[in-house]
């Protein structure tokens, strides 16, 4: 059975098989209520929680931006990348068509920078990424991304940041079609359905992705700028996910979050390196089952339990044999909650225990970290305080405390400033301290100190609404683990001390004329992270920027929508980033647009869209990695049906 | 209270704004630079794997100016991924690209490109072998390449079970190593097969000949067994190891290298450390600390036994070529490219 064949035998297995075993709802908590939730919530292994405030402002005094919702309906057949890439959430060092894609906020790394489904860190335990283009959108009912490390529940609290999602209920019966194609061989379906009654609720999710990415580019390293097509860069992935939520006795339920799906990859070669046929196969099974009490009216608790099995086959396309990676996670936690007034304080215990194996490099390793954590957050009138402690058990010591300390106060009903104070850390993955030859056990986790301030001025009204709010932040990390040239062999070790710190502008705006709305976001960021402190010998690269940390992005976003028309325009633009430590080499600043126009059709409860959109527009060649080139102008076509019928079955939040 | 939230704003939008620029070019990259013979050492700058950045450096003896990157500079493209080393026949000189699969024929003169010979896997070491042949050893090919130098193509292979490094060329036989066996294989470059095989370290990295008509050959072992490398005194006539002195498994010796006369031997193990053929043990002590360097890559100028070393600093920066009396007394120090690795006086 050939590899194409293989995979759709076990998609369709894993499909069915998801069909009557997760049958899944949501949660069981509604969020609308935002204000009185906290932020640690959403890290916590359990279901739910994204928080819909007004602005860019988060629970507790942190900054949370999310995707324009628009760009949201137009990427569900995308991936993660392409949702944060298009909407500017965030910049990712993105390997190019297919390739990986790992997210990075305020200068921190890969590693740093985890993404939570259902409170659920999907980071592997072996490399410590997470690869954004194998997450579908469509699997991502709510996505918000949090640039600044605090959250003390989430156990490998970042140094960097947070990509938080997570599903919302959806207390209706649906059901959604969506389908994609595209220049260069790309075509996507992505279908979910969903019902719920009184007493239980599912949604069951799948999609299917495929690109050949056979575009072309003038090659700047060919004389005259020879045109070339890249070759072997070949894209497959497909999967389903389930949610299930069952109502067994008064207000206590039991839900169920499931995932499974693989990707195949031909890994195309740089610009400069030989043709081969190397590739990459990622599979991966996530489950969460969770049980909440939520019959008490001023208290609750629930308890979750989650599996975790990511795989992960290299072919490098010579004669070495293909490498094996094997993960698994067995994830538990127990979070009590008790309400008081304008408040409410929480404590919770949870662990983790991770095995993983790597032919030929890391044998079989495991580990177990245990951890307790407190929370409270507390409105006196205009002023919200928040704040959080944590105490993790790693390599069978307890780690320094965790501890996030945040305000926010509302001087007007116009104006608001809040702010935070963490500390956080990062524990070695396997990798770094089991890999063979080089893997250094005697790592000390990295850990940081991160301050960031918020100004925020909203404006709420019939015709015109929207907020700006400028944020100034700092970290410092210590330990940062970099792998460096040993006598042998290159190790990881704690060599540097880096300092990330910058000013953020957000803006949004909404404007309501006769027919038209007209839609403008807008986000500036200027970051400068370099290294205070370094143990490499005769290093020269102290206080300069560090290598793929672009100093300066903006992007933005107009839509102006006619009826039931509308028309986008996004423009991104990346500064310079550094190849060379020493600032020696780089790779130039670039601008890109994409433009779209849609339209729907709404009858009753059905709803038919469909787009046409121009991606890098401008056709510029540019790439975000070295010699990887990124496709110039394309195009894509896209058409979802829904069909939504309103129901209320889920009990209200408290 | 309108104001207070203005000028604070304000200092907000200009909070440490200070931008960071290139850094300008260091060394020259004159499109007129020549190379006369015998002036100056090239320096093969291997470039982060997958980065594009190789590049040849060139370092001047008289004046100690450098020139960063003779290729691009003189064709007006990059020279591709892993700069691994350069050879030199017929008044041509050939640079193995590692990772691009390839070899440049360049004129040594001005480093314009002449021909490319593609269809290499990994191509890591060149030799002359005979009149118009050559051989070019691979990491991934499973053997030697028989490269044919008058029309520049690829002309046959040598089966070799493993991955082939450095070669050294003795009574018209080619001693070759293979890093992932214990084994140094002996061809015919007659008939181009192989004769025999004799057994060392894993790792074999590095050989020269002595003036005793000897062979050394220097293995850094096997990093994922932790088997330890050595240092093996070979007698070229009967394929015997005459003998041998184990390294520890934390140790990791490459870069053998001989002075003029070939009666003393160099080698790199996170110091320089120096041994004379005749000695009985390995030195304790190196003739060259690290200090603060990370020493990649070393040469002996024949002239006048001076040492030239390259610093890797932290392999994404550029890194240095450092200039040593015989006495090792450092009198120049050079900003040159990524990761220089392999020097040579041309």
């Amino acid at each position: 059975m050939n590899r194409k064949a293989g995979s759709a035998v076990l998609f369709f297995t894993c499909l069915c098989a998801c069909v009557p075993l997760v049958a899944t709802g949501q949660v069981t908590k509604d969020t609308a209520n935002a204000k009185t939730t906290d932020a640690d919530m959403q890290y916590g292994l359990k279901g739910v929680i994204i928080i819909s405030t007004p602005g860019s402002s988060g629970p507790g005094g942190l900054v949370v931006s999310r995707p324009d919702s628009g760009i949201t309906e137009q990427q569900q057949c995308g991936t993660l990348n392409d949702l944060l890439g298009s909407s500017g959430a965030m910049f990712s060092k993105y390997y190019g068509a297919n390739g990986l894609s790992s997210p990075g906020l305020r200068g921190s790394s890969p590693q740093q920078t985890p993404v939570v489904w259902n409170g659920l860190n999907l980071q592997a335990v072996t490399h410590g990424q997470v690869d954004l283009s194998l997450f579908p959108s469509i699997l991502f009912d709510n996505v918000s991304v949090q640039p600044s490390g605090g959250s003390s529940l989430n156990g490998d609290a970042p140094g960097g940041g947070i990509t938080g999602v997570s599903y919302t209920p959806y207390m209706s019966r649906q059901f959604r079609f969506s389908a994609l194609a595209g220049s260069f061989g790309e075509n996507s379906l992505a279908l979910s359905f969903g019902d719920g009654k009184p007493k239980y609720a599912y949604d069951i999710k799948a999609f299917r992705q495929q690109a050949v990415n056979n575009f072309p580019f003038d090659n700047p390293y060919v004389p005259g700028n020879e045109l070339t097509k890249l070759q072997h860069a070949g894209f497959f992935q497909q999967g389903a996910a389930g949610d299930f939520n069952y109502e067994f006795r008064n207000r206590r339920n039991l839900s169920v979050h499931s995932w499974v799906q693989e990707t195949e990859r031909d890994l195309p070669p740089t610009l400069l390196t030989n043709p081969n046929a190397s590739w990459q196969h990622d599979y991966a099974l996530r489950t969460i089952l969770t049980f909440s009490d939520f019959s008490h009216d001023k208290w609750w608790y629930s308890a979750s339990a989650a599996v975790v099995h990511n795989g992960l086959v290299f072919y490098d396309g010579y004669t070495q044999p293909a490498s094996n990676t094997d993960e698994w996670e067995y994830v538990s936690d127990i979070h009590f909650r008790k309400h008081f007034g304008e408040g409410y304080f929480s404590a919770g215990l949870c662990n983790q225990y991770s095995v993983a194996v790597v032919t030929q490099f890391i044998p079989l390793h495991h580990q177990e970290r245990p951890a307790a954590y407190l929370s409270f957050q507390r409105q006196f009138h205009k002023l919200q305080l928040s704040g959080s402690a944590r105490e993790e058990m790693y390599d069978a010591k307890w780690e320094n405390p965790v501890i996030r300390f945040g305000a926010r106060y509302d001087i007007r009903n116009w104006i608001a400033v809040y702010g935070n104070v963490a500390n956080t850390y990062r524990v070695p993955t396997f990798n770094e301290l089991y890999w063979s030859p080089g893997g250094n056990p005697n790592l000390k986790p990295e850990s940081s100190f991160g301050q960031e301030l918020t100004v925020e001025f909203s404006r709420g009204g019939s015709y015109i609404n929207g907020f700006y709010s400028a944020t100034v932040y700092n970290r410092n990390v210590r330990n940062w683990i970099l792998w460096v040239p040993g006598p042998a062999y290159w190790s990881p070790e704690n060599v540097l001390a880096v300092r990330s710190r910058g000013i953020e502008h957000r803006l949004q705006a909404t404007c309501k004329l006769n027919s038209f709305t007209f839609t403008l976001n807008g986000y500036y960021e200027f970051n400068r992270t370099t290294k205070l402190k370094t143990t490499i010998r005769g290093d020269s690269s102290l206080g300069l920027q560090m290598i793929y940390v672009p100093q300066q992005r903006i992007s933005g976003m107009l839509r102006i929508a006619w009826k039931y028309w509308y028309v986008q325009y996004v423009h991104e633009f990346v500064d310079i980033r550094f190849t060379a430590a020493d600032h020696s080499e780089y790779l130039p600043a670039f601008n890109t647009g994409q433009f779209t126009c849609g339209t729907s059709f709404v009858h009753r409860n059905e709803k038919a869209e469909l787009f046409i959109r121009i991606n890098n527009a401008w056709n510029t060649f540019y790439m975000v990695t070295a010699d990887r080139p990124m496709p110039g102008r394309s195009y894509e076509v896209g058409v979802t049906f829904r069909f939504e019928k309103k129901r209320d079955v889920f009990p209200a939040v408290k | 209270m309108k104001k207070t939230v203005l000028v604070a704003s304000a200092a907000i939008l200009l909070f440490g704004c200070k931008k960071d620029e290139p850094a300008p070019p260091s060394g020259s990259n004159s499109a007129s630079t020549s190379i006369v013979a015998g002036e100056g050492a090239l320096v093969a700058c291997e470039g982060n794997f997958q980065g594009g950045n190789a590049k040849v450096s060139y370092y001047k003896f008289s004046d100690g100016s450098v020139v960063t990157d003779l290729f691009s500079t003189a064709n007006n493209r990059p020279l591709g991924d892993v700069c691994q080393s350069i050879s030199f026949s017929n008044g041509l000189a050939y640079i193995v690209v590692n990772n691009s699969g390839k070899i440049e024929e360049v004129n040594p003169s001005s480093y314009v490109s002449q021909r490319i010979v593609n269809g290499f896997t990994s191509p890591r070491y060149m030799l002359q072998v005979a009149p118009g042949r050559a051989y070019v050893t691979d990491l991934y090919a499973n053997g030697v390449w028989i490269m044919n130098t008058v029309n520049n193509t690829i002309s046959g292979m040598i089966s070799v079970p493993g991955e082939t490094e450095a070669m050294e060329p003795v009574n018209g036989e080619i001693f070759v190593t293979s890093p992932d066996r214990d084994q140094l294989y002996v061809i015919n470059s007659v008939t181009n097969t192989i004769t025999d095989s004799i057994t060392v370290a894993k790792g074999g990295n590095s050989m020269v000949s002595d003036a005793n008509g000897k062979l050394w050959v220097l293995c850094y072992g096997d990093y994922f067994t932790s088997a330890p490398g050595g240092l093996y005194r070979i007698d070229p006539q009967t394929h015997t190891v005459e003998a041998s002195w184990p390294f520890t498994t934390a140790e990791s010796p490459t870069r053998l290298c001989c002075n003029s006369t070939r009666d003393t031997l160099y080698y790199i193990d996170n110091d320089i450390y120096r041994m004379p053929v005749t000695n009985a043990a390995l030195p304790s002590t190196p003739f060259i600390s690290a200090g603060t360097h990370s020493f990649y890559g070393l040469a002996v100028r024949p002239s006048d036994n001076e040492l030239f070393v390259t610093d890797a600093v932290d392999y994404v920066q550029q890194g240095h070529l450092l200039r040593y009396t015989r006495q090792g007394v450092l009198t120049d120090d050079k900003q040159v490219g990524i990761i220089p690795g392999s020097i040579y006086f041309y």
